[in-house]
C-alpha cells in the first residue's frame, strides 16, 4: 500500500471514529469514560463495524438456511491466515483464497456424489481446519493462534480498522443495490434462473460476501465465533419482525449493540472480548425467544388461553 | 376452436418448439431425444405417468436445469433472450418454497416484475422496491384483483392458506405478462372455488394469446380444460385435441411404452440441484 494511500485510509477511519464519539459523548458518563483512550475507540469502531455488517448478512444466512455454510466458511480461513503468514503476504489474501476454495470444493463434492452438503460442508472445513493447526503449531507462538482463534479487538491498528470498514461499506452497498436480486435468489431461485438472472453469479458473490465479512471479523471475535455474529441477530430479528427490509435493519442494529455493550463489558470485568460479545447477542436472542409479541412462547402461551373452550 | 390472431391460414406458430431434448440427472435420460412443437394461444396440458419427465420438461423451460443437449426455441427466438426479457413466467409448486420467509403477499407478486426493472436500466434498476415508480404497482394490483387477492395484499405469506398460495405464485407468473405461461401442477391440492378461479384466469390469459403450458397427471381436468394435450413418457407419445389424446387406448399407450424400469421419484430435487450449473446446494 502506498503511503497517500495509507494516509488516506488513517484520515477516512479518524474521521469515523470522530463521528462515533459523537454519539459515545452523549452516552452516560460511566459507559463513555472507558471510550476515552484511543485504542478502545478503535476497537469500537471495529466492533460496530463487524457488529453491524455481520448482523445485515445473518438474514440472508437464516433465510437462505446458510448457517452450516457459515460456520465452514469461517474455519476454513484458518489455513489461509497460516500460510499467509508463512509467505509473509497480508493474512486478509490467504484467508480469502482458502475460504473461497473450501466452498468450491463442498460444491463439488456435492455435485458429483451421492454425500449431502451437510456432511459435504462439515467434511471440508474440519479438513481445512486440521491442516490450519498443523500449519500453525509449526510456525507461530500460541499467542498468535489464539488471537486468530478467539479475537482480539482491543488490538486492533489501522491497516486491519481500514479492512473492516472498507469491507462493511462495500457490503451495504451490495445489499442495497442489489436487494431485489439476493431477495430473489434467496426466496425462489428457480424464479430468479427464470427471470434470466445468472443465479450462479449470485451465489458464489453471496458466498464471497459472507467470506469476506468473515476474514474482517477475525480480529473481533475470531475464527470460532464469528458464526454466532451471522447466526443469532439474523434469528432474533426473524422472531420479532414480517419484513425482509425490517429484519435486515433490526439484525443489523442488534448486532451493533451487541458489539458495543459486549465490549464494554469485556473490559470493565476483564474478560474476552468476543466472548462477551457473543454472550450479549444471545442474551437478545433469548429475550426474542420469550417475549417477541407474535413469535415469543410468552405470547403464544398467553394466546392459547384467550382460546375460549367451547361449552 | 380458439379464434386467435396468430392462426393464420390454418398454420400455427409454434409457441415452443424444441429438438432432440435430453436430459439425464444420474444414468437413464428422463428425456430422450424429445421433439416437440407447441402451438401458440393455447391451453395446453402435459399429462404423464409419475417419472415421465413432465416436471423435468417445465424445469428445463425454465432455465433451472440444464440439458445434456438438444435446442429449445420460443416464439421462434433462443429460450435465454426470452428469459432475460422476461418473457417466460413460471409457477412452481408450492412446496418448493419457504413460507415462513418474512414478505407480503405483494412482495412476492412484485417480484415478478423485478426482470422488468432490470431491463429498464439506468440507476432505476438498483431502487429498492418500496421506491420502484412507474407502472408496476399498477400491474401487481391488476394481478392481484384477477386472483382475488387484492384484499390480502399487506398479509404476510405465512399466513396463507393453500388455495391462496396458489393464488400468490399464480399471481407473480401473472404480472410479468409473459408469452408463455409455465404452471407446474397448478390445480394440486386446491379446493373447488380456487379451482374454478384459477383455470378462469388461465383461460383469460390464452384469449388475450397468451400460451399457457401446465403439467399435471389429473386427466380428468385436462378433459374439461385443455385445448391441447401433450402426452409424455420420457418422449413424446403423442399430442393433439384432448378427444383423440384422452382417449383409453393413448392412455393405455403412455403409459406403458418406453417403460424400461419406474423411475424412483417424479421430483428429483435433490439431483436438479446437482445437475445445476449453480451449485445451489453448497
Amino acid at each position: 500500500m502506498s503511503e497517500r494511500l495509507y494516509d488516506m485510509g488513517v484520515g477516512v477511519v479518524d474521521a469515523f471514529i470522530g463521528l462515533m464519539m459523537i454519539g459515545v459523548n452523549l452516552l452516560p458518563d460511566a459507559l463513555a469514560e472507558s471510550f476515552q483512550y484511543a485504542f478502545m475507540q478503535r476497537a469500537l469502531l471495529t466492533a460496530l463495524v463487524v457488529g453491524g455488517m455481520c448482523g445485515l448478512l445473518s438474514s440472508y444466512v437464516i433465510l437462505k438456511r446458510w448457517s452450516l455454510l457459515g460456520d465452514a466458511i469461517s474455519h476454513a480461513v484458518l489455513p489461509g491466515v497460516a500460510i499467509a503468514y508463512l509467505l509473509n503476504i497480508p493474512f486478509f489474501i490467504g484467508a480469502l483464497v482458502t475460504g473461497a476454495l473450501t466452498s468450491l470444493g463442498i460444491g463439488v463434492i456435492e455435485r458429483h456424489t451421492r454425500i449431502k452438503a451437510d456432511a459435504a460442508m462439515g467434511l471440508m472445513f474440519t479438513a481445512a481446519f486440521a491442516l490450519g493447526i498443523v500449519i500453525i503449531s509449526q510456525i507461530a507462538t500460541s499467542t498468535h493462534l489464539m488471537h486468530i482463534l478467539f479475537g482480539n479487538v482491543l488490538g486492533v491498528r489501522y491497516p486491519a480498522l481500514m479492512l473492516t470498514l472498507a469491507v462493511g461499506l462495500v457490503s451495504l452497498l451490495v445489499v442495497i443495490l442489489y436487494y431485489k436480486e439476493l431477495m430473489l435468489y434467496v426466496f425462489d431461485p428457480v424464479q430468479a434462473r427464470s427471470l434470466g438472472l445468472n443465479t450462479s453469479v449470485i451465489h458464489y458473490g453471496l458466498i464471497l460476501l459472507l467470506t469476506v465479512a468473515i476474514v474482517a471479523s477475525l480480529e473481533t471475535v475470531g475464527i470460532i465465533l464469528v458464526v454466532a455474529m451471522l447466526i443469532t441477530p439474523g434469528a432474533t430479528a426473524y422472531l420479532l419482525v414480517n419484513s425482509l427490509p425490517a429484519m435486515m435493519v433490526l439484525a443489523s442494529a442488534i448486532g451493533m449493540l451487541s458489539a458495543v455493550i459486549g465490549l464494554s463489558l469485556a473490559v470493565r470485568l476483564d474478560v474476552a472480548s468476543g466472548g462477551a460479545i457473543v454472550l450479549v447477542v444471545t442474551g437478545f436472542f433469548l429475550l426474542a425467544f420469550l417475549f417477541a409479541p407474535q413469535r415469543g412462547v410468552i405470547g403464544r402461551w398467553l394466546r392459547r388461553q384467550r382460546i375460549p373452550r367451547p361449552a | 376452436m380458439i379464434n386467435h390472431p396468430r392462426i393464420a391460414g390454418g398454420t400455427v406458430e409454434a409457441a415452443v418448439s424444441i429438438r432432440d431434448l435430453t436430459v439425464a440427472y444420474d444414468r437413464d435420460p428422463v428425456l430422450a431425444g424429445v421433439d416437440l412443437d407447441l402451438p401458440a394461444g393455447r391451453l395446453i396440458t402435459v399429462l404423464g405417468p409419475n417419472g415421465a419427465g413432465k416436471s423435468t420438461l417445465l424445469r428445463v423451460l425454465a432455465g433451472t436445469l440444464k440439458p445434456l443437449r438438444g435446442e429449445i426455441r420460443i416464439n421462434d427466438r433462443p429460450i435465454e433472450e426470452e428469459r432475460r426479457k422476461s418473457r417466460i413466467a413460471y409457477m412452481p409448486q408450492q412446496e418448493q418454497l419457504d413460507w415462513d420467509f418474512p414478505l407480503s403477499v405483494r412482495d412476492v407478486v412484485l417480484s415478478g416484475r423485478y426482470g422488468h426493472i432490470r431491463q429498464q436500466g439506468g440507476w432505476q434498476r438498483f431502487l429498492p422496491p418500496s421506491l420502484i415508480r412507474g407502472d408496476h404497482y399498477a400491474a401487481v394490483r391488476r394481478a392481484l384483483q384477477d386472483t382475488d387477492m387484492l384484499d390480502r395484499q399487506h398479509a404476510s405469506i405465512d399466513s396463507l392458506s393453500g388455495g391462496q398460495r396458489k393464488r400468490v405464485l399464480l399471481a407473480r407468473a401473472l404480472v410479468q405478462e409473459a408469452d408463455l405461461l409455465l404452471l407446474d401442477e397448478p390445480l394440486a391440492g386446491v379446493d373447488g372455488a380456487s379451482e374454478e378461479l384459477i383455470m378462469r384466469v388461465l383461460r383469460q390469459a390464452r384469449d388475450q394469446g397468451r400460451t399457457v403450458l401446465m403439467v399435471t397427471h389429473d386427466i380428468m381436468g385436462a378433459r374439461k380444460s385443455a385445448d391441447h394435450v401433450v402426452l409424455i413418457n420420457r418422449q413424446v407419445v403423442g399430442q393433439g385435441p384432448p378427444d383423440a389424446m384422452l382417449a383409453d387406448d393413448m392412455l393405455a399407450r403412455v403409459a406403458t411404452i418406453n417403460w424400461i424400469k419406474p423411475m424412483a421419484e417424479d421430483h428429483p430435487v435433490s439431483r436438479c440441484d446437482a445437475a445445476e450449473t449453480t451449485g445451489q446446494g453448497a
